[in-house]
């Protein structure tokens, strides 16, 4: 809302500055492409990138972010190579609302970040100012381009990789020569404020840059240039390089609006973090230059190359930032927790399916797994509760005949207002979320899955609620006949459900989706004698007719809850690796073939 | 040698179809394994156990992994097959 009203006034605002700043100055008009050439390569290195998203990020991002100091590294390599710390907070706010990483690997992902976009100032004022780039961007275009033509998935990305490098280049080289020309007419430096004033008025100018540009890398190569072109003075630059570093904190914001709380706390940590930094490098401006200098002159760079000081500086106030809040962070998380809270909802609302999550095909395939599992966690306690058992006896290791003795009485419960409140609403937002997930996901076995998953779910809790009339009336039943039969309905499901905590757990060998096959068999098996057992028990007047019919109603229901949980179990689980769940899928028995080992076990 | 493994990469880089078959075939070898493994450790779990109907039910899950291993084998060769047969017409170039 508030971002629509922005853009409404601004983006007119900006057009109006431009064309009337490109009708004064030519010069100006090739520095503002020169701006444009850059973001686009940057658009085009995002775009890039993507394509090697599917599949291996998951995988990384688990192992590489389950300590702080590997987060950190994370952070800071990923930004290096991606020369995007935007991109990289963009991508962590998806993975952080996808419910994959927590908001303490989060953040320092975030801080590692800030850190590796360091390494850009020292790229351009290294290399960029110093060798003809452009002569490098001409080939990489031309070969970048050729590979976007490609159909393979990954050349194309290398294509855009390659076409963004060549933009990035280039724009750095129309800024340069923009600058310098710009130099013969107007002198930006005398415009230069000196003093506490101007520390405070660059700093403002370079968070507006960097507002509007959307990127505090393209800020910085704008101040790398024009002080390399001496139209800003050194200090000047400083203040600008930090109010970039504060800026660069809006595109977090705003990619926090569409991602639920968790994102928004990521979102708020990068900006303390951020203007923490900002505001130290601002108090202690005096011992950072000397700092600097004093790097410099270990390192041999020359007095008046202010470039690579600048860079030195950057790195400098970033990395104190950096020293300054990684032992914090566990307070920060406490402060953000508090802060930006979690409503307690009337109905259940998903946890982890957001826009953000949408980015990617495996940020949203785990966003819908993890979403699905917290369906069948509550329509598990539905299950219990339908059973007329605590959830906590049914899941414990006591056994289930002791289960089963000491929950002997019905339990008064209503699966419909549990179902609306708890289930319902997460299953649309289930729906609604899978039909909006990137096109070649959607066709992807695993979606599917994940869909079916959630129907075995809902036809699961349906047997329940049709069983649980009788269970009512059975259970306390004086007929110990009837209250047996009961009693070993409920017994199974019990056992199921254990079995399958267990295989899901860990506990059991590796072969989650083989293992349930076992399972199938025994289901199998137990319908065929339980149909023989209750016309036995007809005949022998034992039960009433009434009972029977209830009885084998019930039992088919119980069949049915039994093997749509088993269902959803085989659905949700999953190997390490992709390739290796679909082996065991394609190994997995069908009914048929469980069919015939019964028939061959009868012989 | 060094030239030898890029090539082959850059093989391996160009052929995605490929490679996911590949993907494919060495997962399904990988899930057999893990098979081949748990047959082993129910068979001795059978051995040790006294307890009548637990040792049915182990034999029974030990019947469904021999199943399982029976079609996986079944379907690996398969997809060996069809990857001999497609190397004999050609379709595949490889060293």
């Amino acid at each position: 809302m508030l971002n629509n009203k922005l853009s409404r006034i601004l983006l007119p605002t900006i057009f109006i500055v431009l064309a009337y700043g490109f009708w004064l100055s030519p010069d100006f008009k090739q520095i503002s492409a020169g701006v444009a050439i850059f973001l686009f390569g940057m658009l085009a290195l995002e775009e890039g990138f993507r394509a090697f998203t599917g599949g291996t990020l998951e995988k990384i991002l688990k192992h590489t972010t389950n300590k702080l100091w590997k987060s950190l590294s994370f952070g800071t390599i990923a930004t290096t190579i991606m020369q995007s710390s935007s991109l990289v907070s963009v991508i962590t706010i998806s993975f952080l609302s996808a419910g994959l990483i927590g908001l303490s690997e989060g953040l320092g992902i975030v801080f590692g970040a800030n850190l590796g976009t360091t390494t850009g100032a020292w790229l351009v004022a290294g290399f960029g100012l110093k060798v003809n780039i452009a002569a490098y961007a001409m080939p990489m275009l031309v070969f970048g381009v050729i590979l976007i033509f490609q159909s393979e998935r990954r050349l194309k990305g290398i294509g855009y990789i390659l076409t963004g490098l060549g933009f990035l280049f280039l724009g750095i080289h129309y800024m340069k020569e923009g600058f310098e020309a710009f130099r013969g007419t107007i002198q930006l430096a005398e415009y230069a404020v000196g003093g506490l004033a101007g520390l405070l008025l660059f700093t403002l100018i370079g968070v507006a840059a960097t507002v509007i540009m959307q990127s505090s890398h393209a800020t910085l190569v704008i101040i790398i240039t024009a002080l390399a072109a001496q139209q800003i003075t050194y200090e000047n630059a400083l203040a600008l390089a930090i109010g970039a570093n504060i800026g660069t904190t809006i595109t977090a914001i705003l990619g926090s609006f569409s991602s639920n709380e968790r994102g928004k706390q990521l979102a708020g940590g990068h900006l303390i973090f951020n203007i923490v930094t900002g505001l130290v490098a601002i108090i202690f401006i005096h011992p950072f230059m000397a700092g600097v200098e004093s790097i410099s002159a270990v390192v041999g760079i020359a007095a008046d190359d202010y470039t690579l000081k600048l860079a030195v500086f950057h790195t400098l106030f970033n990395l104190t930032g950096v020293i300054i809040m990684v032992p914090l962070i566990g307070r920060l998380v406490w402060l953000l927790e508090k802060l930006i809270r979690v409503p307690p909802p009337r109905f259940a609302v998903p946890k982890f399916l957001n826009e953000s999550a949408l980015a990617f095909h495996d940020t949203a395939i785990e966003a819908l797994r993890n979403e699905t599992l917290r369906v069948y966690k509550h329509a598990r306690n539905i299950i219990a509760r339908g059973l007329s058992l605590s959830r906590e006896d049914m899941l414990s290791e006591l056994p289930i005949e002791d289960v089963i003795n000491k929950n002997n009485m019905p339990i008064a419960f209503d699966i419909d207002a549990a179902y609306e409140k708890n289930i319902k609403s997460l299953f649309g937002a289930i729906l609604t979320f899978s039909a909006k997930v990137p096109g070649e996901a959607q066709a992807s076995h695993e979606i599917s899955r994940i869909r079916n998953a959630n129907q075995n779910i809902i036809a699961a809790l349906k047997g329940v609620k049709h069983m649980q009339q009788n269970i009512y009336e059975y259970i306390d039943s004086d007929n110990e006949h009837i209250r047996e039969e009961y009693n070993l309905l409920r017994t199974r499901i019990i056992r199921v459900m254990r079995r399958l905590e267990k295989i899901r757990s860990g506990i059991e060998p590796d072969v989650t989706v083989l293992s349930l096959d076992a399972l199938k068999l025994t289901l199998e098996e137990n319908a065929t004698t339980l149909n023989e057992r209750i016309e036995d028990l007809i005949r022998s007047r034992d039960i009433t007719a009434d009972m029977g019919i209830s009885l084998i109603n019930d039992s088919n229901y119980a069949y049915d809850v039994i093997r749509n949980l088993i269902a959803v179990n085989s659905n949700l689980f999953h190997a390490e690796a992709r390739a290796e769940t679909e082996a065991e899928h394609m190994i997995a028995l069908d009914d048929h073939e469980i069919s015939s080992m019964l028939e061959e076990d009868a012989k | 040698m060094k030239l030898k493994k890029l090539l082959k990469k850059l093989d391996v880089f160009l052929h995605a179809d490929e490679q996911l078959q590949q993907d494919k075939d060495e997962a399904l070898a990988k899930v057999l394994k893990k098979l081949k493994k748990k047959e082993m450790k129910l068979q001795e779990a059978i051995d040790l156990e006294t307890d009548e109907l637990e040792r049915k039910f182990l034999e029974q899950e030990l019947k469904i992994v021999h199943s399982q291993r029976e079609k996986g084998i079944g379907l690996l060769s398969e997809i060996r097959g069809r990857n001999s047969e497609k190397d004999s017409k050609g379709l595949v170039v490889e060293e």
